[in-house]
């Protein structure tokens, strides 16, 4: 009966396991290998496309800030500007003046008269051009002495006010009697009451 | 290009280099070993069917990886039996929180296709059988299963569980030896 059973064994155990898988399978893996090509970009790994998307969220808020702040900035500019001319503490304060290039500078040692005029020439045009460019500079951006100064009086802390504390007579007090304590003195704390008995 | 009678690893760097053809040809030839360890460890024709599908595209993928210190058949036996105990473990833990202890349910068998030799065992000692087999420990349950199925060699599945073979050739017989004892205790082998 052993051998029987060990047989019938073998039998059951080979029925759990039999069978083929459907013949469908070489055409569902083929498929999904090919899935998975269409998927991945060839060359670029993953990990690169999360890197190119990080950068280019980086950039374009950096673009952003750059173009931003600098509108703000005229806009706060102009605004106070605007608000001084219109009565404000500044108003009457005079412009700052371009400084002037002066036009009448002496020729070097050594050069002669007629390259000294054509220097002349060009820094005189130099001069006129840099004028044109200042006072649309100056329409743009305003003066330094035009803006309000601070004023830090407002922040100062109110006044302490502390009350007179009123200090009594001192009375005298009466004295204290207290026994000697040198050594062999009749101490009452440090006696011994048995060498005493 | 013909791939009929092509060794397994010529296969393997055709496939290396992008010749479909040549893993489809490797699909063909080792499907049903792959199936039937899938079906050893999961007892679901369904599951052993999806892990097989699981198990060749992740040996597609990872084909770079392929050393050739073992057969190809044994490194994509041993990705599909990781395949399946991995999935064994899932639905195990489902069984166990909502609907039952896995020794409870049957294991699929068809009843299509039987051999005259099979028609003669009992079908009420095959159900016992059955039901013991299921009952076994499964390090014992899985070593009996991948020997009866005669789709593999000892060494295959010994390298497949990552086990000596003397240890696959104890828990073979261990796992004989316990059936017998249970059967015998229901009144099958003595007298």
């Amino acid at each position: 009966m052993p051998t029987e059973l060990d047989a019938a064994i073998d039998v059951v155990a080979r029925e759990m396991t039999e069978g083929e898988p459907s013949g469908a399978l070489r055409a569902r893996v083929l498929e999904r290998i090919e899935q998975g090509r269409r998927h991945a970009s060839p060359g670029v790994p993953r990990w690169a496309w999360g890197g190119a998307a990080a950068a280019t969220l980086m950039l374009a808020v950096a673009a952003a800030v750059w173009v931003v702040s600098p509108l703000q900035n005229r806009d706060t500019a102009q605004s106070t500007v605007a608000g001084q001319r219109a009565g404000g503490p500044g108003s009457e304060r005079p412009a700052v003046q371009p400084a002037v290039v002066s036009t009448q500078s002496a020729p070097a040692e050594g050069m002669p008269a007629a390259s000294a005029r054509r220097g002349r020439a060009v820094a005189v045009q130099g001069v006129q051009a840099a004028g044109l460019e200042g006072a649309q500079d100056f329409s743009a951006v305003p003066a330094l002495a035009e803006i309000e100064p601070l004023r830090f009086a407002s922040v100062e802390p109110p006044p302490l006010h502390i009350a007179d504390v009123e200090i009594s007579q001192i009375t005298e007090m009466p004295s204290l009697e207290i026994p000697s304590l040198d050594p062999g003195s009749n101490d009452i704390q440090s006696a011994d009451p048995k060498k005493e008995k | 290009m013909s791939t009929k009678g092509v060794s397994d690893p010529e296969l393997v760097e055709r496939a290396r280099r992008g010749d479909d053809a040549a893993f489809g040809t490797l699909v063909d030839r080792h499907r049903t070993a792959v199936f039937r360890a899938a079906l050893a460890a999961l007892g679901s024709r369904e599951d052993a069917e999806e892990v097989a599908q699981e198990a060749f595209v992740g040996a597609f993928r990872h084909l770079q990886d392929f050393r050739e210190d073992a057969s190809f058949k044994t490194w994509l036996l041993s990705i599909a039996w990781r395949k399946a105990l991995t999935r064994r473990r899932n639905v195990r833990t489902m069984l166990r929180r909502f609907v039952q202890p896995p020794e409870d349910t049957e294991w699929q068998v068809p009843d299509a296709g039987r051999t005259q030799e099979q028609s003669v065992i009992d079908s009420e000692l095959r159900g016992h059988i059955r039901r013991e087999i299921s009952k076994l420990a499964p390090k014992l349950r899985d070593a009996l299963l991948l020997t009866s199925a005669g789709e593999h060699s000892y060494s295959e599945i010994a390298g497949m569980l990552g086990i000596p073979v003397g240890t696959l050739k104890w828990r073979v017989n261990e796992a004989r030896r316990r059936l017998k004892g249970r059967l015998a205790e229901i009144g099958y082998g003595h007298d």
